[in-house]
């Protein structure tokens, strides 16, 4: 795409989800705030598997950190909103580092298992530590409020996190054209080149990692915000599963990549309602088809598309 | 004076195994010096030594005097160390540019902050590792391909932009694993030109590891010899050639390989 044309398509694209919520009901708000949401998600599965090369299957470990960091700041010690989301994020981060550990040891299969193991392990504390996160009971989470002011409808909301969810594609973005994004593609590309070339492995993949858990923290935050109620059920395996087909769905290549895996994760179980237990099948099925046809995901369909236009 | 690097009494053996034993050997600064001996004799294991890939199971290096065997892989730049690879280690699926810029961008990294956000020292020192990469490749007459992907050029080129990666963060000691192997008379004569220059010019002490005999002593001052991971010769060139021990080494080679 030609330069101009890539920023009126940028423009267009951003109108286009402000302008979203128009005509829409309010299940529709909650649904766009729900894909904001996991579109920060996308995100940071883009810095962690897309540049570094590096796979997680515990990021719904991080989402809950995020989330009952977030809401205990909050409750606990009357934290403000947009300081206790950081906090979510920070605590996620911390984490991450933690988890980059092995992550410099094992590769492939055994660091899925590895962060697997960690998100089980946060799952189970959280359940079992109810003098601090309620455990089976829950824990409710105050409306988001901005200096005072609540956001009190899902309309309102997802305005804000819109606007979080560019500022953090802006930030990814700049990371990837960075020398330090850069260099974490080098050591997806070749581990031994990159170290040989002075990039320090484990440096970088515990950067990695860290950025990713707090992209998770942070949406994990925001996430508890929205529905108003945290239960450890919600950060199961399946929570995971669910966002590494989002980003795999979506194309861990950009920011456009990150948003339209999580258009299909929010709007795929309200699509697919009607299959019932079948459900599942459907999913799996979009989900072969497109690492089948759609290497780069979803948002590949436009070079993919522009590339059929020229050959004809 | 001390010699850049100092390989004393190095061995190494893999699942029993002994790829290099007691090895020693010192090169001069601003020498280049030929490290060679039949296949399977060492000369890729001690480059990797050197180079911090592989762990020796006695011995010493030493760079300018202090020891490298605590330093890590990547650490090897920054104290001027660097080196190609014999079966090519590019990042393929990047540009040769984008190659070329990795090979020094540690050096231009600034603090992560100021990447995420944008400020104006990251994009200072994008535009300088771009620009330090630019003079390279139009030194190594690579400008024209700077945009092509490396996986996509043929086997000479690739090897020319893995030298160029190395050139990158200036080194004072280049490891060259085999660079001319894969090559024609002439492609083999020019790597030996610019492996020269790379010395008179910029000062680059370096090791050859080579099985292409004609650039070997055509550019090299000094040759170390393995055979079977033990050192069976070392001295000039003309010397070495007469010496018997490498004479039976190579001919029991050709017997073997014909």
């Amino acid at each position: 795409m030609r330069p101009q044309l890539r920023v009126v398509a940028l423009l267009a694209g951003v109108a286009a989800l402000f302008l979203a919520p128009l005509g829409l009901a309010h299940y529709g708000h909650f649904i766009l705030a729900t894909t904001m949401v996991y579109a920060l998600v996308g995100l940071s599965l883009n810095i962690l598997m897309g540049m570094s090369g590096q796979i997680s299957i515990g990021h719904a470990g991080f989402w809950a950190l995020g989330a009952y960091g977030s809401a205990i700041a909050m409750q606990s010690f009357g934290v403000p909103f947009i300081l206790a989301i950081l906090v979510g994020g920070a605590i996620a981060g911390v984490f991450g580092v933690i988890v980059a550990l092995p992550a410099l040891r094992v590769q492939g299969h055994y660091l899925a298992i590895a962060t697997l193991a960690f998100a089980l392990v946060v799952q189970q504390v959280l359940f079992e530590w109810e003098s601090v996160t309620g455990g089976r009971q829950g824990l409710s989470v105050p409306r988001p409020s901005l200096f005072g002011v609540e956001l009190r409808t899902d309309l309102s909301y997802y305005y804000f996190l819109l606007v979080l969810f560019l500022a953090s594609a802006w930030v990814t973005r700049n990371l990837r054209t960075s020398l330090a994004g850069r260099s974490l593609m080098a050591l997806k590309m070749s581990p031994i080149a990159a170290q040989c070339a002075g990039i320090s492995r484990a440096k970088n993949i515990i950067l990695a990692f860290a950025l990713s858990a707090f992209f998770t923290g942070l949406s994990g935050a925001l996430y508890g915000s929205l529905i108003g109620r945290l239960s450890t059920e919600t950060f199961s395996l399946t929570a995971s599963l669910s966002f590494l087909t989002m980003a795999v769905i979506g194309g861990l290549g950009s920011e456009v990549g990150a948003l339209l895996g999580a258009v299909f994760l929010a709007l795929a179980p309200e699509m697919l309602r009607e299959l019932k237990d079948a459900q599942m099948v459907v999913y799996g099925l979009i989900l072969v088809l497109c690492m089948q046809f759609l290497p780069n995901g979803l948002a590949s369909l436009g070079s993919l598309f522009a590339r059929f236009r020229r050959a004809r | 004076m001390t010699p850049l690097l100092q390989i004393q009494e190095l061995s190494i053996s893999f699942a029993g195994l002994r790829a290099l034993e007691k090895v020693t050997f010192a090169v001069e600064k601003q020498q280049i010096l030929g490290l060679i001996g039949p296949n399977g004799a060492g000369k890729s294991t001690l480059l990797n030594c050197v180079s911090r890939l592989h762990e020796p199971s006695a011995g010493e290096i030493r760079y300018r005097g202090s020891s490298l065997l605590g330093r890590e892989v990547h650490e090897l730049p920054a104290l001027g160390v660097r080196r190609t690879f014999q079966n090519l280690e590019l990042f393929r699926e990047a540009s040769v540019r984008e190659n070329v810029i990795l090979g020094a961008a540690y050096r231009h990294r600034v603090n992560l902050l100021a990447d995420l956000f944008r400020l104006r020292s990251s994009a200072r020192s994008q535009r300088a590792a771009a620009r330090r990469a630019e003079t390279l490749l139009e030194e190594l007459g690579l400008a024209e391909h700077a945009d092509t992907q490396v996986s996509a050029l043929p086997y000479g080129i690739q090897k020319s932009v893995e030298l160029a990666r190395a050139l990158a963060s200036e080194p004072e000691l280049l490891l060259l694993d085999e660079p001319a192997a894969g090559m024609n008379p002439e492609e083999s004569r020019r790597v030996g030109e610019t492996i020269r220059a790379l010395r008179d010019k910029q000062g680059i002490t370096v090791v050859l590891v080579e099985h292409d005999m004609r650039l070997v002593m055509g550019v090299c001052e000094r040759l170390v010899v393995l055979d079977h991971g033990e050192k069976i010769s070392e001295g000039s060139p003309d010397r070495v050639r007469s010496d018997p021990a490498v004479i039976a080494a190579y001919l029991g080679e050709e017997t073997e390989d014909a």
